[in-house]
């Protein structure tokens, strides 16, 4: 028997949602808990896509291809590669997490707002495992709507500003890549006669460098804001800072993973050549990203603000990373793009915890909370140390390779990025050093809690991963590694088959 | 049977096939008088009630929504039958094709959810008058045979006979300034491009000797046109534009829309549009497209100042009966987009969007009918839709659909309009008016979201009151959500549908 695995695994949640909707709108602890259990739910159904890829398999497992609207030749087309496995999976294991911590912080218009988790969640998965354009682009422009919500209804002071600000932003991007989707739809038309929307059949045909350019322009934006990528980044502080605690993780942790995934599986592929030769100008904006974020940080009198801009600087290596074009580089991008979701997505959780016992994320506010909640210090410690890239920890692993990669290809470049670093750990772990130690000069700080038994089920998780990515992340590659050898190749094999044609073009008769 | 009686059958015989093409125009304005008369004879009616007296509810209402839903089944069995009742009558006064086909039925179902939309607001505001319904009724069967026809003049009494509908209409409320106004400027407005129109038609007639279309193409045939043919096609031209509200001829549209009735303006802003436009389209793509080269430019210049004019404009209305105004002029150039593209595909997205848009236009209108209250029609953003959503939690959701939908987001029937005039575009090699449709699909998210920001987001000013909804906006509510999120979600069947409607638009000629 065929069970449409990815299907189920895309649309549960919407599922879920009847199911949290048939639930009265009063009853709040029966919507957290029914959600709770659907995203449990959710993450044990995926779990199994783990060993259900066959790192040694074919490039696209558990296929799923169907006709959806024939007269456009558009299919219902899903599959998985090895980098799919892990940001599916890391997207169901963020979700519970999300959802516990959520459970004091949201606590107006409750139904509203897990029902839109859920729609959220099948938006986000549907454009992981998209093999078809027009589908990957339907879901893609569907996630946009619940994120624009959970940011706009839940979020801070300036949440209807960053809110529409999110969505404009993210809309430009991705009407101007539809545009570019029907471009190489029609071109790919023009070679082989047949209309397809299936990325296998528009990686297969040759793209003059001249359109490759210009169709590589309308994606790369597309995911160059969703990244975001030095200057598109403007609205990431604005959809950060205001957007409620588990938004903050959803976005971070996987919504900006969306670009970096993007670039990995349409932009770089189908236009490979483009692609080179716009090579120094992203390494370029790369670099500047991951300096100006670290800079920016360090100067943030606000931790939610300083988390934010560390992202912008986090995902500089993870671009980086994806264009050193070599294994070893493509493979740490990889990595970091799983460590990011982590430890940023943990680093926003603590920052709501802090919130919800201040209100408010001035790191003016704290200090010397170590002696009040140590088991806090702990655990924000391990993440700190994790999104600087100590050796042991996760972090170190992505940096690690991103910059070796980089460093054959580019040694300027990893040269300058590894300022990057440096100026991370300062920002940090000053940060760290004036949040939790110093003396308490805030009697308001006195009497904090230490984490609770639903705190601590939110973050264990995620640390007890970061340690194990740190010390045996193995498993993790041996996943990824052959869809990486397989990216390589194709942006290689195509840059041979330019030559070729080129030296064919000149040959004489 | 009585032998006497024998001439009037042969006479019936005769035009028997006729008859079986014009059914649903027949049954829509059978039903209209019907509802008049009905009327007249009091049949559980009372005429107009004193200034603060409860009327008693009327019959017409239904009987015009009958005549609808019949209209409908009637348009259903021509297209089952389309083998048998496809050609031309009346002398060509009158096509059975796809093209109108298709639009007649989008029409038709405008109609029924404006009626349906109607009844409650009329409770609402008092207006028991039959008239209201037979104007409604005798106005969509001027679109029906807009959509039908392939002769000019038949093309021009059928304009007229839908405008006059829709002016009266406008000023219904005749004791209220706005109204007068309002009705006025469209009347002496769309009397005005009617002359611009007629003039056209009369210096093509002198030009091609005939009235009917597909002649009138093969007399214009693929050569070099002569300046007053040209002439003749840009009046036509302008006298069109006026009615679809194409930028530079789109002055009237607000300030009407502001003043009609909301279920009048949103019949203004799908069934007049459709129907003006399907009539553009046909004299395009039938009479003109071997002249294709000269209009294209054109209409591009058209579509991008429309698009721009009508989304920028929107940006700064609050009041959002003319913030829908200006969308729709928008949407306009959205549609000119697809009829620029000037293939089977751009015809095919043209249709698909008029389904489209005339679905989540109206279903947008019905939700800013059922906000308002008896005597006030609440149509400020700011002060009357703050949190909406969470005083009738399904009309907040359904307009955040209608929006969304609007902007173009999937899964709904927007998105797969616009997807199909960006295909269209970027087919025909347009990319670079796609990018600018791009653009301004951007522009409009800011303001539909704001609709959205304010229910979602706003708090409602001073005590909320209950909503209420009157079951059959209910009704006409549901009807436009499914219909939005089926178009959207399926839809192939739809696109295979209009894509067979317009198959022989451009190469009519062949035609009986």
């Amino acid at each position: 028997m065929n069970i449409p695995y990815l299907t189920l695994i895309v649309f549960l949640p919407v599922l879920g949602m009847a199911l949290v909707a048939a639930i009265p709108g009063t009853s709040h602890d029966a919507i957290r808990k029914m959600t709770l259990a659907v995203t449990i739910a959710h993450f044990a159904l995926s779990l199994p896509l783990w060993w259900l890829y066959q790192s040694s398999g074919a490039p696209y497992q558990l296929i799923e291809r169907r006709p959806w609207i024939e007269a456009f030749g558009i299919e219902y087309h899903l599959g998985v590669d090895g980098v799919t496995v892990l940001l599916v999976l890391l997207t169901t294991f963020l979700m519970p997490l999300a959802v516990l911590s959520s459970w004091r912080y949201i606590d107006q218009h409750v139904k509203e707002y897990h029902l839109l988790m859920l729609l959220l969640t099948t938006g986000m998965l549907g454009v992981f495992v998209a093999l078809d354009l027009f589908v990957f682009y339907v879901f893609w422009e569907l996630m946009l709507v619940p994120m624009y919500f959970i940011i706009g209804i839940w979020g801070g002071e300036q949440r209807v500003y960053a809110a529409v600000k999110f969505f404009l932003y993210t809309l430009v991007g991705g009407l101007l890549m539809l545009v570019g989707i029907l471009v190489l739809y029609f071109y790919h038309h023009s070679v082989t006669g047949i209309y397809s929307y299936a990325l296998a059949d528009l990686l297969a045909i040759d793209v003059p460098l001249r359109i490759q350019l210009g169709l590589f322009l309308a994606f790369g934006l597309a995911f160059a804001i969703k990244v975001p990528m030095f200057p598109f980044h403007t609205w990431l502080p604005d959809a950060h800072v205001q957007a409620p605690t588990a938004g903050s993780v959803i976005l971070a942790g996987v919504m900006l993973k969306m670009g970096i995934y993007g670039f990995y599986r349409l932009a770089i592929p189908l236009f490979p050549d483009a692609a080179r030769m716009l090579l120094p100008w992203i390494a370029t904006l790369a670099v500047i990203g991951i300096l100006y974020g670290a800079m920016v940080a360090l100067v943030q009198p606000n931790i939610k603000k300083l988390v934010a801009y560390s992202s912008v600087s986090h995902l500089g290596f993870v671009m980086l990373g994806l264009f050193a074009f070599n294994a070893v580089g493509v493979q740490g991008s990889v990595i970091q793009m799983i460590n990011h979701g982590l430890s940023t997505g943990a680093l926003f959780f603590i920052c709501g915890m802090l919130y919800e016992r201040r209100h408010t994320y001035e790191i003016e506010s704290f200090g010397g909370l170590s002696s009040v909640m140590p088991v806090f210090a702990t655990i924000f410690m391990i993440v700190t140390l994790s999104s600087i890239g100590l050796p042991g920890l996760n972090g170190f692993v992505g940096e690690f390779l991103i910059l070796v990669g980089m460093f054959q290809t580019h040694p300027y470049m990893a040269g300058l990025a590894t300022v990057g670093v440096i100026l991370a750990a300062y920002y940090m772990l000053r940060m760290f050093g004036r949040v939790m130690f110093g003396p308490i000069d805030d009697e308001l700080n006195r009497g904090l809690p230490d984490l609770g038994r639903r705190e601590l089920a939110v973050l264990v998780p995620i640390v007890i991963v970061i340690v194990w990515i740190g010390v045996y992340p193995k498993p993790f590659l041996d996943r990824t590694a052959p869809s990486v050898e397989r990216f390589v190749e194709h942006v290689a094999a195509t840059d041979l088959l330019a030559v070729e044609e080129s030296i064919d073009v000149e040959a004489p008769r | 049977m009585n032998p006497e009686l024998q001439p009037l059958v042969d006479a019936y015989r005769l035009v028997d096939p006729s008859l079986g093409a014009i059914v649903p125009v027949v049954l829509v304005s059978l039903f209209s008088i019907v509802a008049l008369v009905a009327d007249l004879f009091e049949l559980g009616t009372t005429r107009g009630p004193a200034e603060g007296e409860e009327g008693l509810p009327i019959m017409a209402p239904y009987l015009s929504i009958l005549g609808v839903v019949l209209g409908l089944v009637a348009v259903g069995w021509q297209a089952l039958r389309f083998e048998k009742v496809a050609g031309s009558y009346f002398n060509g006064m009158i096509v059975v094709d796809g093209f109108g086909l298709f639009l007649a039925a989008v029409i038709l179902v405008g109609t029924l959810i404006t009626l349906l939309v109607t009844v409650g607001y009329c409770r609402r505001e008092n207006i028991q008058l039959a008239e209201y319904y037979y104007l409604i009724l005798m106005s969509a069967v001027g679109m029906m045979l807009l959509v039908q026809s392939r002769n000019l003049v038949m093309i021009f009494a059928a304009l007229e006979l839908m405008s006059v509908g829709v002016y009266v209409l406008t000023g219904f409320r005749r004791r209220r300034v706005r109204a007068i106004e309002g009705a006025l400027k469209y009347f002496v407005l769309g009397a005005f491009s009617t002359g611009f129109l007629v003039y056209g038609i009369a210096l093509l007639y002198g030009l091609t000797g005939t009235f009917d279309l597909a002649a009138m193409g093969a007399a214009v045939g693929d050569g070099r046109a002569s300046p007053l043919l040209l002439v003749g096609l840009a009046l036509v031209l302008v006298g069109f534009g006026f009615k679809v509200g194409l930028v530079p001829f789109h002055m009237w549209s607000p300030d009407v829309y502001q003043a009609a009735p909301a279920p009048i303006t949103g019949f203004m802003a799908t069934g007049v549009k459709t129907a003006a436009f399907a009539a553009l389209a046909r004299f395009l793509m039938t009479s003109f497209d071997g002249l294709a080269s000269h209009w294209i430019p054109v209409l591009w210049v058209l579509a991008v100042l429309t698009m721009f004019v009508g989304n920028v404009a929107a940006i700064r209305q609050d009041d959002i009966k003319r913030m829908l105004a200006y969308s729709s002029i928008a949407h306009a150039g959205y549609l000119v987009v697809a009829l620029v593209a000037d293939s089977a595909l751009g015809n095919a997205a043209f249709v698909y969007y008029l389904a489209a848009y005339t679905l989540m236009t109206l279903g947008a209108f019905a939700v800013v009918v059922a906000r308002g209250v008896s005597g006030d029609e609440s149509t400020s953003i700011s002060r009357d839709y703050g949190g909406v959503a969470y005083r009738h939690p399904m009309l907040g959701a359904a307009m955040a659909l209608f929006m969304f939908s609007l902007i173009g987001i999937p899964p709904t029937a927007g998105f797969f309009g616009k997807f199909a005039v960006f295909s269209a575009a970027v087919d025909a090699g347009h990319v670079g008016l796609a990018v600018l449709m791009v653009i301004a699909s951007v522009i409009s998210a800011y303001y539909y979201l704001k609709v959205v920001v304010a229910m979602y987001m706003g708090a409602p000013e001073g005590e909320p009151a209950r909503i209420e909804v009157p079951v059959m906006t209910t009704i006409a509510l549901i009807a436009t959500v499914v219909g939005v999120l089926a178009l959207g979600i399926y839809p192939g069947v739809w696109i295979e549908l209009a894509r067979a409607s317009v198959a022989g638009l451009q190469q009519v000629a062949g035609l009986p």
